[in-house]
């Protein structure tokens, strides 16, 4: 057995301004994770709308919970340096096209930024949809995307001359090797048939109409990239970034390979952990809750009699979700009630009107109205859910022994620690 | 785990872009005469592109309302009468509300002391509207209607269709100069707000 000791922490930010230096709120090796990361990471989350009401103790818990992510990440992307991740040819190419889209998507957003649209124009847009600001929009980027095709086209001619660029359609009707050049231009431009066909999965030979779309598609990125780097955009920083990102996620890939690969390692964490294939009974509840079991008695007594457990727990449930639905509660999983319940109910017959079960609640009678039967799912079949819990198992434990190679030092309180024991 | 209910419902909340609509209370006001677009004469007063339903666009001539603000006092918009009152119809869940509430907070502060008074009117549970002020610094009124009951009064200031963000520009003089639905550009405020002020 081993002890993990899982940390809750909690950070209250104060709120940053413009000028203020973003405060380190912990160290990871020679890693940063400072207080405008950690606004960023919540700005960008899929809850950051929901955390803006959230009350203050939530806001922290949340932002703690964050924090550690940051930190793993960064534990992560040390690791994956030291084993050389960043170095594998693979991961180069990988690089090296995302530069070139990057450099590709800046210079063409340069190009429409650079489309202004004219006082009179704009004045005639603001006059025709004076408050409505989602017409105006709309106006104006119609106006801009017209002149855009336009200067896009012009720009890419312009260009085209200025690499002097040679386009060779006519290989693609004829037999292509990977390393067939169709475009070459000045410093050394260049694109094989390789460049086409790399990392779209294609196994036959496409047609050439395709061919041909697509060399038109890769050249206008290879010249507006190239076009984008002669200007001396600077792209290190994303790149750099991107880097970041991608890192901890190839770690993770490559973790999860070696944990859960191998066949034997899924068939014993099956066999140590049967309960991962079982398929829990599933049962349609009917149930009224009352509030002293002289009254549940008295009730029982009347649906015995004939009445219905459904119109009375519509009345008188002191369970507001239970009366607001009649008393039906639904398809219930078998092992998710209160024990007292599920004892009482397993041996219940469908349509059969229980004993009066105590509760904290209150005192429950239950019928159940059908029963749709559990099972075991083959292995085949749940191969990936034990994947997934191998990898979920190991995973703590190896950040946090990738917290102990690389020190992580924490610059924010502690208010709560909770050890939890895991098997 | 809380954290998981907590991104499903943010989940929702990131569904829902540029304008958001508010579709509570479409019942309530199928008593209320229809706006009518084509008046458009010298004796109906209209503000930019609305007519209100009450046929004026002199705000202190509008059914007064008294609304609780988060500082716990009950307040009427003629508080503020004399100031150029820009009137913000707001949600806690509504994400365009809430980058537009950065730039009115801006706003405030820049132009505070030349008149500008901008008033929140949060559609929404207090506890949530006192958390977004809390987080987004807001440093101007905020009045709490309750979007179940407050239904009439968005229609009266002209918001039938109940759209959030939604904001009303009052001038010095209380007139309804400008109504503007969805969020509150820059642009918009130096073309329609900005001159009020001077």
């Amino acid at each position: 057995m081993k002890k993990l000791i899982f940390i809750a922490l909690s950070v209250v930010l104060i709120p940053l301004y413009a000028d203020a230096k973003p405060e380190v709120l912990a160290t990871v090796g020679n890693l940063k994770v400072t207080s405008s990361d950690l606004e960023q990471a919540v700005n960008s989350s899929p809850f950051a709308t929901q955390f803006v009401t959230m009350d203050e103790d939530e806001q922290a818990s949340l932002r703690g919970d964050l924090l550690q992510r940051l930190v793993a990440s960064r534990l992560l992307r040390l690791e994956a340096k030291s084993l050389g991740l960043d170095q594998s040819e693979s991961f180069k190419k990988d690089l090296k096209s995302f530069r070139t889209g990057l450099l590709y998507k800046i210079y063409k957003d340069k190009l429409r930024d650079s489309i202004h649209i004219p006082e009179d124009v704009l004045k005639k847009m603001k006059n025709e949809f004076a408050g409505n600001s989602d017409a105006l929009t709309a106006a104006k980027s119609a106006w801009i995307s017209d002149q855009y095709r336009q200067l896009r086209v012009k720009t890419i001619q312009s260009l085209k001359k200025t690499y002097d660029v040679k386009i060779f359609e006519d290989r693609l009707a004829g037999d292509l090797k990977p390393d067939t050049v169709l475009l070459t231009g000045k410093d050394g431009l260049k694109i094989t048939y390789a460049d086409l066909t790399d990392g779209v999965g294609i196994t036959a030979k496409p047609s050439e109409q395709w061919l041909s779309d697509r060399l038109y598609q890769q050249a206008e990125l290879v010249l507006l990239a190239k076009a984008a780097e002669d200007d001396h955009i600077d792209v290190s920083e994303k790149i750099a970034n991107y880097q970041a990102e991608r890192l901890p996620a190839l770690l993770i890939e490559k973790k999860q390979k070696e944990w859960t690969s191998d066949e034997k390692v899924l068939r014993d964490y099956l066999k140590a952990h049967p309960k991962i294939a079982v398929i829990p009974e599933r049962r349609h509840v009917g149930q009224i809750v009352l509030k002293t079991r002289k009254e549940a008695e008295a009730v029982r007594k009347k649906i015995l009699a004939g009445k219905s457990l459904f119109k009375l727990a519509g009345k008188y449930s002191i369970d507001p979700y239970g009366r607001s639905r009649n008393g039906d509660m639904g398809w219930i999983k078998e092992g998710t009630g209160a024990p007292v319940i599920e004892k009482a109910i397993a041996k219940l017959k469908d349509n059969e009107i229980s004993e009066v079960i105590e509760t904290p609640m209150g005192f429950h009678i239950i019928t159940i109205l059908e029963r749709r039967p559990g099972g075991v799912r083959s292995f085949e079949a749940i191969k990936d859910r034990i994947r997934q819990a191998i990898f979920d198992e190991k995973l703590v434990p190896y950040i946090n022994s990738l917290g102990e190679k690389y020190k992580v030092v924490w610059n924010v309180v502690r208010k709560q620690e909770t050890p939890r024991t895991q098997k | 785990m809380n954290a998981t209910r907590l991104l499903a419902a943010a989940l929702i909340v990131a569904a829902i872009s540029g304008i958001a609509w508010v579709s509570y209370d479409a019942s309530a006001k199928a008593d209320k005469k229809p706006a009518s677009v084509s008046a458009n004469t010298s004796s109906t007063p209209k503000t930019t592109t609305t007519v209100l339903p009450g046929h004026t666009n002199d705000a202190w001539k509008m059914k007064p309302f008294k609304l609780k603000g988060l500082d716990g006092k009950t307040h009427s918009l003629d508080e503020w009468k004399g100031k150029v009152i820009v009137l913000n119809f707001w949600a806690s869940w509504c994400a365009p509300c809430q980058y537009e509430i950065k730039d009115l907070v801006r706003f405030q502060s820049q132009y505070g002391d030349k008149g500008l008074q901008v008033i929140g009117l949060g559609l929404d549970e207090a506890r949530k509207l006192a958390n977004v002020k809390r987080t987004l610094g807001i440093n101007y009124p905020v009045l709490v209607g309750d979007p179940a009951t407050n239904g009439d009064l968005l229609t009266e200031w002209g918001n039938d269709k109940q759209i959030v963000p939604y904001t009303v520009v009052i001038d010095k003089e209380g007139k309804i100069v400008y109504i503007h639905r969805g969020q509150l550009t820059q642009e918009t405020f130096e073309d329609f707000i900005l001159p009020l002020l001077s």
